[in-house]
């Protein structure tokens, strides 16, 4: 099979049956076969510009393609994509598409896919005016719900939602229990790998350009792991003290448990998760950092009360409307049904985790969304439900006046960025002595 | 005393929100006067001391074509604007790009002159637009969010690259 092949068959599960493409989810369908840079690259071309490419398609159709062919739309948006986007002739890009109908076994079609991406080749500006001028959706590459959602909770930081459009930073943790950062960069500056420190934690290095993992150095024996600046604030504000009885309550893939034992190895930390695929990923991360942790397979709700934690991180299950630009398919996923619903559940979660606090004890909670009804909003609503429960107010490891990290009643707000930290919202509360 | 650095797109200090100058005292003088000398210097028709990495809400400007007009505003407000102008911007912390903006034709502000008085200003023109992209400035913004994605990218990169190479 041909790579624009792979893309078709890839994205039509994406978007006909709703899988996840990539491995941050459970049921992504990409990290279990072999995908080669230059079909992930055309995935998540396409996935980030799929409202603009999906109007292009349409302008350029003389009829509209029929529901059983989303295969061919793919295909017509990866060869419009390629166009735009990829360093090399248009010609290539259009013969590759064309040459790929008959791998679909629908080579009727490659007249089509001819005609209509030579047509743009034509009438490339033309078509772009009139499909960003006629759409929001084409002009933002977002759904409507979500251009509404964004406009109404942060009306003054439009450009957000360009930057979901952006490819993020390749950002590391760097294991402070093994090396310090400056002594990390100049391993990296040693090895002409260019990077630079990150603003909120003492822990995150962003790399110039992104590497494969395999290649970082010292990665493989613990030094380094990948993870956005934003999740890396998890630990540094819970910060556990040595001996606390630590649970980290959504822990899969383990990035923020494995955080939290760098800063403090002597807890006693239960990471739990009811993804059984997923907690593997917490036990490979845990063995590659040369950790221990008491790890569960279980839902939340079926914990017994009668364990009490000191800490409690926990890392709800969300809309992740705050890393569109690691995850666009993201943006064809949810839905404003899908938050309400999300709501309802992250709300059970946290009452259930402060069930599970310890009189005395602080619960870190926490979101990769940028949508109040699954921040502030919860947190208020349990807050208001439990007399024994109160916010904390939270102080960032440092003083920021960024544009994109605005302190809310409840904690604090971090909106995606361009080139910096993803979107994520922390509030800590803490459970009354008896 | 050394000349002040211009931070460069896409430096994330350029997204820090300024607060508004408490006092203006000398050390306040002192930093518009340097900047009215880095901007000459550049040269450039307005900075913002968010693109001195001083993060207080002070700009500075002169659009005269002799630059022998030299205006600081502290604390500036817009209070009312009208119109539309569409006009190529360039920003010194985004060199040698110039893409068209849509601003306000006219406003009309009030802000804080070096000697602390308060007073209002009206302005049309390159002038109004200049103050409408230097005030952005101060709450993070850039004019290069109001350009297409591509476009934005496009400009990062190349400057991204220029950076690397005189690093």
């Amino acid at each position: 099979m041909n790579e624009y092949a792979q893309v078709c068959r890839l994205l039509k599960r994406v978007a006909e049956e709703g899988h996840h493409f990539d491995s941050h989810f459970e049921d992504d369908i990409s990290s279990s076969q072999d995908v080669t840079p230059f079909v992930q690259q055309i995935c998540y071309g396409v996935l980030r510009h799929w409202y603009f490419l999906d109007a292009v398609t349409d302008a350029l159709s003389k009829k509209p393609l029929p529901d059983k062919h989303l295969d061919l739309r793919i295909l017509i948006m990866a060869g419009l994509y390629s166009i735009d986007e990829l360093n090399r002739p248009a010609h290539a890009s259009v013969n590759a598409a064309v040459e790929t109908t008959r791998q679909l076994k629908k080579a009727w079609a490659s007249g089509l896919v001819n005609a209509v991406l030579r047509r743009y080749l034509r009438e490339k500006d033309a078509i772009t005016q009139q499909v960003t001028n006629d759409s929001a959706e084409a002009r933002l590459n977002h759904p409507a719900w979500l251009i509404d959602a964004l406009a109404r909770s942060w009306p003054d930081q439009g450009e957000i939602l360009q930057f979901n459009n952006c490819q993020a930073p390749m950002t590391l943790r760097v294991n402070l229990l093994r090396i310090s950062r400056d002594e990390y960069l100049d391993l990296l500056a040693r090895q002409g790998i260019s990077a630079r420190k990150g603003q909120l934690t003492d822990s995150a290095v962003s790399l110039d350009d992104p590497m494969p993992v395999a290649m970082l150095p010292g990665f493989s024996d613990g030094l380094v792991s990948i993870q956005d600046e934003a999740p890396q604030l998890a630990a540094w504000l819970l910060a556990p003290a040595a001996g606390d009885r630590v649970l980290d309550a959504c822990a899969a893939p383990g990035g923020k448990t494995c955080h939290l034992l760098e800063q403090q190895p002597d807890l006693h930390l239960v990471a739990l998760d009811r993804d059984r695929k997923r907690i593997g990923r917490i036990t490979e991360n845990l063995e590659r950092l040369g950790f221990s942790a008491e790890i569960i397979c279980s839902s939340l709700e079926d914990l017994d009360n009668n364990r009490q934690f000191e800490r409690i991180l926990l890392d709800v299950p969300c809309s992740a409307t705050g890393i569109l630009r690691r995850h666009p398919d993201i943006k064809l996923l949810r839905t404003r049904e899908d938050v309400a619903k999300l709501s309802a559940l992250q709300r059970a979660l946290l009452n259930k985790a402060l069930d599970l606090l310890q009189p005395g004890g602080w619960l870190l909670y926490s979101t990769c969304s940028i949508l109040p009804e699954e921040n502030d909003a919860i947190v208020n609503t349990v807050v208001n439900e439990r007399d024994d429960t109160f916010m904390k107010s939270l102080t960032l490891p440092h003083e920021t006046n960024s544009r994109y990290i605005l302190q809310t009643p409840v904690g604090w707000q971090l909106l995606p960025t361009e080139n910096e930290h993803d979107g994520f919202f922390y509030a800590m509360l803490g459970k009354r002595n008896k | 005393m050394a000349p002040l650095e211009i931070l460069e797109f896409p430096d994330p200090r350029l997204r820090t929100v300024a607060k508004p100058v408490q006092n203006v005292d000398g050390r306040i003088v002192e930093m518009a006067d340097r900047m009215l000398d880095a901007m000459y210097e550049a040269p450039g028709i307005g900075l913002a001391a968010t693109q001195v990495n001083f993060h207080q809400r002070l700009i500075v400007l002169d659009v005269s074509e002799k630059q022998d007009q030299p205006l600081i505003l502290i604390n500036p407000q817009i209070i009312t604007g009208e119109g539309e102008l569409e006009t190529k911007e360039g920003c010194l912390s985004v060199p040698g790009f110039y893409e068209p903006v849509n601003r306000y034709e006219q406003i009309q502000l009030e802000a804080i002159n070096r000697d602390g008085d308060p007073f209002t200003l009206d302005a049309e023109g390159l002038l109004a637009v200049c103050i409408q992209h230097e005030m952005d400035h101060l709450e993070g913004k850039l004019f290069v969010d109001y350009l297409s994605n591509t476009k934005r990218q496009l400009i990062r990169k190349k400057l991204q690259k220029l950076q690397k190479q005189q690093a």
